[in-house]
């Protein structure tokens, strides 16, 4: 459900992984069969302990963000991020707008499913029916709504056409929901079988999967982009945050992720361990219903960011590991402009701009928030509603499980205040935005001047042309106050010193280029 | 009380605890030093007075949101209590009733009690407790009826085992035959004799429910933050066990001294009524 | 004693169906699955569309009698979020469920019924004392605390166990200590006091008088009718054990079907949580029915109605 900053921090394990890949390019469009150009064969065993497993390996029946970032090592799409974040070839080659409602892919020539399949054209004709198809009741349907039609050119070229201009189709067909699978293999397996028995075009195949318990890939020596480095990787989910940290100290584990933000410091200190950070794109902001009032009143939205200290959040809750947002721009995002600096901490303001509202003793108002979900949203709901109350306004705190919650947001039943987070998937401002003015969810803030700001925006297809207009965008959303605007947390890995590893920003777990010393 | 003491040591001993916890969960307002839902970020994970850079405005530390540990305990004694106590003896009212008018009717009576205990037992609680916070909203109230829920079975089985036997004891025959009603019977010749182990069962169930609370604000469904109960802070405090042990044991402790003091008293008062039973037969 | 099995079947089968019908209305009541099926990018026409698509706007009763269509031919429905069949899913997991309460309960009884029969023969002496005390720790200590303390202590101090995981008995001795230490109090002290009545009863009195062995006494005549409300007692905890142990299997990721089933609640995974309100529903019954057959081998006296 979010996506990272893929800004990487630490590019010097890059250039073996550029090289092999340059390799794999290079070999590919020679027609050459794309076995594994030149890399050693994989060796060695990584045993990784996570939060959370994928619910399946249906790339079309994916539940959550946890499951796409991981089958993401079994399957590949048309696009990939790179370490840095920008959107790079992976099945396609390259891709040009045709027009304003279609995108021509060339796809990559002699890459082969893990059974043997060919990867073609038709592969992705019918993998794009099959999602935007009713009857597979896709979850991630919604997501790939605007595509219209797949049309095959010819064996490596698709046209794939939109309802709408669709700046973001690439993004989307990409490792986020792109993944590709065999005609042939799915007709024949079924759709049960792909659940657990996926067949996929990645760096890895799954080998054994027994639920709750333990999950084994194993490295697709004839892997496009060469075969990785370690040969088997063994996942254990491990919910419990003490167990899971306890197995990495315990050298049960190699790798685990996430690690609570209390444990970073303590484990920093742990000479056989090495913890990296990422600035994980998952917003976290209040939501303010700006229809009632006194919230349409944009003294009272200010008011409200005056008045929460959240740098001191971000201190006591996230022991300093996160990143303060001056709006609902995330700091990896494109376009993210740091010269937006975000309301300072001043409560005789806030209460002097309540005054000024016709506010001077406050008022009262109810805030909801919700336990459960994949990040921790009632503990800053507390504190939120604990500066509040300093101010004068006397907020009661509702909260409700995360599943109970989902409905009373899908009916406009939500309180006028509440808390949320939205996982920046694809890393585009825009994206996060509309979704934030879609007018229904409990978001009903709308703005003409920012409509025409971001659809000139979507009109540029060039991202280097486009992230100086975010500027502007950033400025009105900041004025304009429609949420209370909070931060991003980091999201921290550890590893055992034997592990070679580098986290990618947007939160795919990417293991590919994970490498063993000694 | 005196008398009490003087008979059963242990429960006056039990008495005692029971009373002091109970004096602080009335005398709150009284006993704590500040608002216990009074947040203070720059305080943060302070420890005890004894530790580090503790202090005597927070004897016993802070939590993750610098609320006064001491004061949350003192107030968090009136509701864990409050919960604990109500659907205990809620459930144990219910499933006495139950289980002694099962095993003495029999026949349709007791099928069709021991058939509804059988179908909440075999109700997954969590699934409960979730319809129940979820439709009816997480308060006080629905809570002791959820946990009540969950324990008059024990009362109501082993009770009409028990019933099931003394039905056919010679005084209750001899009642019976001399034409004392139904009602009676149940009242003055049974109840008595499941007293003492449904004290045992009743004292361990509130132990229970103590900590089945705080299973459920584990769980994110239990009362409501910032609402402090000892359950709660129990569940606040895992997350920071390794670092700030302090938010955690100190609810912990409270637990274990509220339930011994309960045991306590139980048992004395066990002792008590034994004479009695004795008498009785 | 025939027809007495037969009609407990029967109502048996009531329950389970009482409980199924119960659980599907509560689950549904409390909200359907598609807002957090679909990615958080999606609109509110979406979501209907999504829920339109997979049958959640259809009325509970519609929704139900599809369920139970299926379910008298054992088909559960697919998991929403495994896409797998519910009924196997959940039944992969007993075994695990099994393995963890089965060593609790054997753990817990283990240590009860010796400390509990010693405390009430030497009842007020020392031992009692010492019995009740750690009857009373037991009984009060929450169990999730002592699981992680355990984990620190036993795992990362001192790397004698494993952290988390199923395995064998190296990895099963923590989570079964965890859920056995409640049970184990509770049994010590309820077979202490039943011990003390039964010791204090007529016949006890009588065999007393006629000269046998204090131990011949204890056991013959005072233990099976000090057996009853234990048998019945772990009975009952037995069914809390197998969809309860629901913390402990948290923090030892064990895979067993308490937390699938919670999991599953939690997600609104309706045909999980149908196929695990069967599958516990009929363990639970089966295992009252056997408590109350065993009543009547113990106690001659209670006639079966």
């Amino acid at each position: 459900m979010s996506s990272e900053n893929p800004r990487a921090e630490n590019p010097r394990a890059m250039t073996r992984r550029d090289a092999l890949r340059v390799l794999g390019l290079t070999a590919a469009a020679a027609g050459l069969n794309a076995g594994a150009p030149v890399a050693a064969a994989p060796t060695g065993e990584a045993k990784i302990g996570l939060a959370a497993e994928p619910n399946t390996f249906d790339p079309h029946l994916t539940v959550g963000r946890n499951t796409q970032i991981f089958i993401a090592n079994v399957y590949d799409g048309l696009t990939a991020r790179d370490v840095q974040g920008n959107l790079v070839p992976a099945l396609a080659e390259s891709w040009k707008r045709l027009n304003a409602t279609t995108w021509q892919f060339a796809l990559r020539k002699g890459v082969k499913f893990h059974n043997g399949d060919d990867f073609n054209a038709d592969s992705v004709k019918f993998t794009l029916d099959r999602a935007t198809n009713p009857e597979t009741k896709a979850t991630i349907s919604s997501e790939l709504s605007t595509i219209a039609g797949t049309e095959v050119v010819d064996a490596f070229t698709v046209n794939v056409a939109t309802r709408t201009p669709d700046f973001l189709l690439p993004v989307r067909l990409g490792e986020l929901f792109g993944l590709m699978l065999s005609p042939k293999h799915t007709n024949a397996a079924g759709k049960e079988a792909i659940a657990v028995k996926p067949n996929g075009t990645g760096p890895f195949k799954l080998v054994t999967w027994a639920k709750n318990e333990r999950l084994v890939l194993e490295a697709n020596e004839n892997y496009w982009r060469g075969a990785p480095k370690v040969k088997t990787i063994v996942v254990r989910p491990i919910l419990e945050d003490a167990a899971r940290v306890a197995a990495l100290q315990a050298g049960e584990v190699d790798l685990i992720a996430p690690i609570p933000h209390v444990r970073i410091a303590e484990l920093q200190k742990n000479d056989k361990l090495v913890i990296k950070t990422i600035a994980a794109p998952r917003i976290f902001h209040v939501t303010i219903d700006v229809r009632k009032p006194p919230f349409d009143n944009v003294k009272v939205r200010q008011a409200l960011n005056y008045a929460v200290d959240v740098n001191a959040i971000l201190k006591t809750l996230y022991f300093g590991h996160g990143t303060r947002l001056a709006t609902v721009v995330d700091k990896g995002a494109l376009g993210y402009d740091p010269s937006v600096q975000p309301y300072p901490y001043d409560p005789s303001k806030a209460k002097a701009l309540l005054a000024e509202a016709g506010f001077p003793n406050g008022f009262e108002v109810e805030f909801d928030s919700f336990t459960g979900s994949i990040a921790d949203h009632s503990k800053p709901a507390e504190a939120i509603v604990g500066y509040l109350q300093k101010v004068g306004i006397r907020a009661k705190a509702n909260v409700f499980e995360f599943s109970a919650f989902g409905p009373r947001r899908v009916q406009n039943k939500t309180a006028p205040l509440f808390i949320y987070s939205i996982g920046n998937a694809y890393l585009e401002p825009s994206w996060v935005i509309r979704w934030m003015t879609q007018g229904g969810l409990g978001m009903h803030y709308k703005n003409a001047k920012l409509d025409e700001l971001l659809t000139r925006i979507e009109a540029t297809d060039d991202p280097k042309k486009r992230a100086p207009q975010y500027s502007e965008v950033q400025k009105l959303i900041k004025d304009e106050a429609p949420f209370i605007f909070l931060y991003q947390a980091d999201a921290a890995f550890g590893m055992s010193t034997r592990v070679d590893y580098t986290p990618r920003p947007d939160e795919t777990q990417w293991l590919y280029p994970l490498g063993l010393k000694g | 009380m005196i008398r009490l003491a003087r008979r059963s040591p242990l429960a006056g001993a039990g008495a005692l605890i029971v009373g002091l916890v109970i004096v602080a969960a009335l005398a709150a307002p009284l006993l704590a030093t500040t608002d216990p839902i009074d947040q203070d970020l720059s305080e943060a994970l302070k420890p005890p007075f004894w530790q580090g850079d503790g202090s005597l405005r927070h004897p016993l530390g802070t939590d993750h949101l610098g609320r006064d540990v001491y004061s949350r305990l003192i107030y968090g004694a009136q509701i864990s209590l409050t919960i604990s106590v109500l659907a205990a003896f809620l459930g144990a009212v219910v499933g006495v009733v139950a289980g002694l008018v099962a095993g003495y009717l029999g026949g349709r009576v007791d099928t069709i009690i021991m058939r509804l205990a059988d179908l909440n037992l075999a109700f997954p609680l969590i699934l409960l407790a979730l319809a129940v916070v979820a439709l009816l909203g997480a308060n006080l109230k629905n809570l002791v009826i959820v946990m009540a829920i969950t324990t008059w079975m024990i009362y109501a089985r082993v009770v009409r085992g028990l019933s099931l036997g003394l039905r056919e004891r010679e005084f209750v025959q001899a009642a019976r035959a001399l034409g004392a009603h139904d009602a009676r019977i149940i009242a003055r010749h049974l109840l008595p004799n499941v007293l003492a182990p449904v004290m045992v069962i009743w004292t361990l169930e509130v132990a229970r429910i103590i900590l089945m609370e705080s299973a459920l604000s584990f769980l994110g469904l239990g009362v409501p933050p910032p609402t402090p109960t000892w359950g709660r802070m129990l569940a606040e405090g895992r997350d920071y066990l390794t670092v700030a042990g302090w938010i955690a044991v100190f609810p912990g402790l409270a637990i274990l001294f509220t339930v011994l003091g309960i045991n306590f008293l139980g048992d004395g008062l066990r002792d008590l009524l034994d004479p009695r039973l004795r008498r009785q037969t | 004693m025939r027809a007495y099995i037969a009609a407990r079947l029967a109502t048996a089968v009531l329950v389970i169906l009482g409980v199924s019908i119960v659980s599907f209305f509560l689950t549904f009541l409390t909200g359907d699955p598609a807002e957090i099926m679909l990615p958080p990018g999606a609109t509110a026409a979406q979501i209907e569309k999504f829920r339109a698509d997979w049958g959640f706007d259809d009325p509970v009763i519609v929704q139900y009698w599809r369920f139970l269509k299926r379910a008298v031919h054992g088909d559960f429905g697919i998991s929403l979020r495994h896409g797998q069949q519910s009924l196997p899913l959940i039944a992969a997991r007993l075994p695990a469920t099994l393995q963890l309460t089965l060593t609790a309960m054997v753990l817990a009884i283990a240590l009860a019924v010796p400390l509990g029969v010693l405390a009430a023969t030497h009842r007020g002496g020392p031992i009692d004392l010492l019995a009740m005390g750690v009857a009373l720790v037991g009984q009060s200590v929450p169990n999730f605390w002592l699981a992680i303390m355990m984990i620190l202590l036993f795992a990362v101090s001192w790397g004698l166990l494993p952290t988390s995981g199923r395995g064998g008995v190296a990895h099963v001795v923590m989570p079964a200590a965890a859920i056995a230490i409640n049970l184990m109090a509770l049994l010590t002290r309820l077979v202490r006091s039943t011990m003390i009545e039964m010791l204090s009863e007529d016949y006890v009195r009588t065999a007393r008088a006629k000269g046998l062995r204090e131990l011949f006494v204890t056991s013959r005549h005072a233990l099976p009718n000090a057996l009853i409300p234990l048998v019945t007692v772990i009975g009952l905890q037995f069914g809390y054990i197998l969809g309860g142990a629901v913390v402990i299997e948290t923090i030892f990721t064990w895979p067993g079907v308490g937390l699938f089933t919670i999991q599953a609640i939690l997600n609104r995974d309706y045909p999980v949580v149908q196929a695990s309100v069967f599958i516990l529903a009929t363990a639970v019954v089966l295992i009252n029915l056997t408590v109350d057959l065993l009543y009547v081998w113990l106690d001659p006296r209670i006639r079966v109605t």
